[in-house]
């Protein structure tokens, strides 16, 4: 009787276990490969608020403070004064002049010179800055590239987006881009190395376009809204996968960056592509119903060679025929119009123009790849969506090289 | 008299509660719908928040007056930490303050309106608003 008790219990024991194993090998297999996301890296940035200034300073601080600040304003304006009336800041400069005790015919001689320059370059400018353009309604809503460094990619498939009229994905042009360039991939890899925010040119990026025989549209590679910002992890996710064969994960990762594909078409790409060309095989494959490249050349007016006035006058020519351009600058002019020129290179695209009244000055209208929001730049720009009116005497300072689709 | 002196009080009170509510009144808060699109699935939530005159900055019912985690921490960023040629300085920021960025879209006044947001643990508001806050442009620090 203990005997039989007993291998009951025994069996009883060994089909539970077999059971549990069973149930938990299905949920296992049943579980659905995921393109796991890794934590993003968080930047390592920032600083405590510092109490800068804890004692009232002395007269001789203030006066050594204000013979700066009147040194500052007077480089400023001479830079200014050059495109605009600066009669609006004369004042301060004579407040400045007279805290540091500088000798008053000094100021009356600077505030003259200042005040006429102004005056004529205003003139010169107004009669130069002719009609009024801005051709934000024909791009849509602003952009936003999100966490990768791909602005290069935004200005050309928004002028694209401007001369086709259908919505290109700037992602497919980076892909392209990054192909083009992968003969260096052993320096900087698009994906799956730690440059994971890699930067290109908006002239290479549109001419390898231009060569590719067709534009991706936006709605087939996206570029935007992939799922917290997370498009370059998981395209730097489909690639590692590959490479380490796990066929599964690198499904799970395409679907989630092509869901249009189908599995047989993700697994075709997955098994005849390399790692090289992977990401430039599943971009080829998604885009379907690519746009026909339209018949433009593409002008770069390079640092090497111009100057800024040739970048702006390049610029206005094209506005008044109907045309946008696209430029590198300093992106530090968004946040500070008064700041050096000290930061990385930017892309964005000039895509209209008008004369500021207020301002008495040429303004020129910025599209740029960060989103609608206006408080991210200086608030002396007027800027609506995202779009900013920025002056001429800024770009001026800021810009670096323009490419145009003529 | 008396009661003249009382209505001029109310109205004291009245226009110093506007003032010191000035930075609430401007946002505009609703049960609405918020669109998420990853990686072409879109997802609408159904949640209370609060979005400016411009259609642009967005905030958490929780965030709505800058007490929530999104507004607490204590550093602050220079300009050029931020604003360089990779990505967006609103998508670094909220990464550095250990949100989570994600594009969104609201409907509001009949119309869907595109914007991003970071999302902390009790909250979320846009990322320019939140470079707004967060951003250290008098160190005079390019």
């Amino acid at each position: 009787m203990v005997l039989h008790r007993f291998i009951h219990i025994i069996f009883f024991t060994l089909v539970t276990t077999l059971l549990i194993s069973m149930v938990s090998l299905k949920s296992f297999a049943a579980a659905p490969p995921n393109c796991a996301p890794s934590p993003s890296p968080r930047p390592q940035i920032g600083h405590l608020p510092v109490n800068r200034n804890p004692r009232p300073p002395t007269p001789l601080e203030l006066k050594n403070q204000a013979l700066q600040n009147f040194r500052k304003l007077i480089i400023k304006l001479q830079q200014d004064s050059g495109f605009r009336n600066v009669d609006g800041d004369i004042s301060q400069l004579r407040n400045y002049g007279t805290q540091a005790g500088v000798e008053r015919r000094l100021i009356d001689n600077a505030a003259t010179f200042l005040h006429n320059r102004g005056i004529a370059s205003s003139r010169r400018e107004q009669a130069t800055c002719g009609g009024s353009f801005d051709y934000s309604a024909k791009l849509g809503p602003v952009r936003n590239q999100d966490s990768v460094g791909w602005c290069f990619a935004f200005s050309a498939a928004d002028y694209y987006s401007f001369k086709t009229g259908k919505r290109i994905s700037a992602a497919s042009i980076a892909v392209g881009y990054n192909s083009y360039w992968r003969w260096l991939n052993h320096l900087f890899e698009p994906y799956c190395g730690e440059e994971r925010e890699s930067g290109g040119n908006e002239d290479s990026a549109a001419g390898i376009a231009k060569a590719s025989g067709g534009l991706c549209l936006e709605s087939e590679f996206r570029s935007e809204d992939n799922g917290n910002a997370r498009l370059y992890d998981t395209l730097a996710n489909l690639e590692r996968s590959k490479l380490r064969n796990d066929i599964s994960r690198a499904v799970a990762c395409s679907q989630e960056v092509f869901p249009h594909m189908t599995n047989p078409d993700i697994l075709q790409v997955l098994r005849t592509s390399n790692q090289q060309e992977l990401i430039k095989n599943f971009s080829d494959k998604a885009c379907v119903h690519r746009v026909p490249v339209p018949n433009v050349n593409i002008i770069h007016y390079s640092p090497y060679i111009h100057s800024s006035k040739t970048y702006l006058d390049s610029i206005d020519n094209e506005l008044t025929h109907g045309n946008i351009a696209s430029m590198g600058y300093r992106p530090n002019i968004l946040y500070n119009i008064d700041s050096p020129n000290v930061s990385d290179l930017h892309s964005s695209l000039v895509i209209g123009r008008k004369w500021d009244t207020r301002k008495g000055e040429c303004v020129y209208l910025v599209r740029n790849s960060w989103g609608p929001g206006c408080k991210q730049y200086d608030q002396r720009l007027e800027c609506h969506n995202g779009n900013v009116w920025m002056p001429r005497s800024v770009l001026t300072k800021g810009i670096y090289d323009v490419t145009i689709m003529h | 008299m008396m009661l003249r002196s009382c209505i001029n009080l109310y109205l004291l009170f009245f226009v110093i509660s506007s003032v010191a509510a000035s930075e609430n009144s401007q946002l505009t808060c609703i049960s609405g719908k918020i669109k998420v699109t990853a990686f072409g699935d879109e997802t609408i939530q159904r949640e209370k928040f609060c979005f400016d005159k411009d259609f642009a900055g967005i905030y958490s019912s929780s965030c709505r007056k800058n007490d929530c985690q999104a507004f607490k921490n204590p550093k602050r960023y220079y300009p050029n930490e931020l604003y360089t040629k990779y990505g967006s300085p609103g998508f670094k920021l909220c990464r550095a303050l250990q949100g989570t960025p994600e594009i969104i879209e609201f409907y509001a006044e009949k119309e869907w309106h595109g914007t991003d947001r970071c999302t902390f643990s009790d909250g979320f508001v846009d990322t320019d608003t939140l470079l707004d806050y967060y951003l250290d442009r008098l160190s005079g620090h390019p």
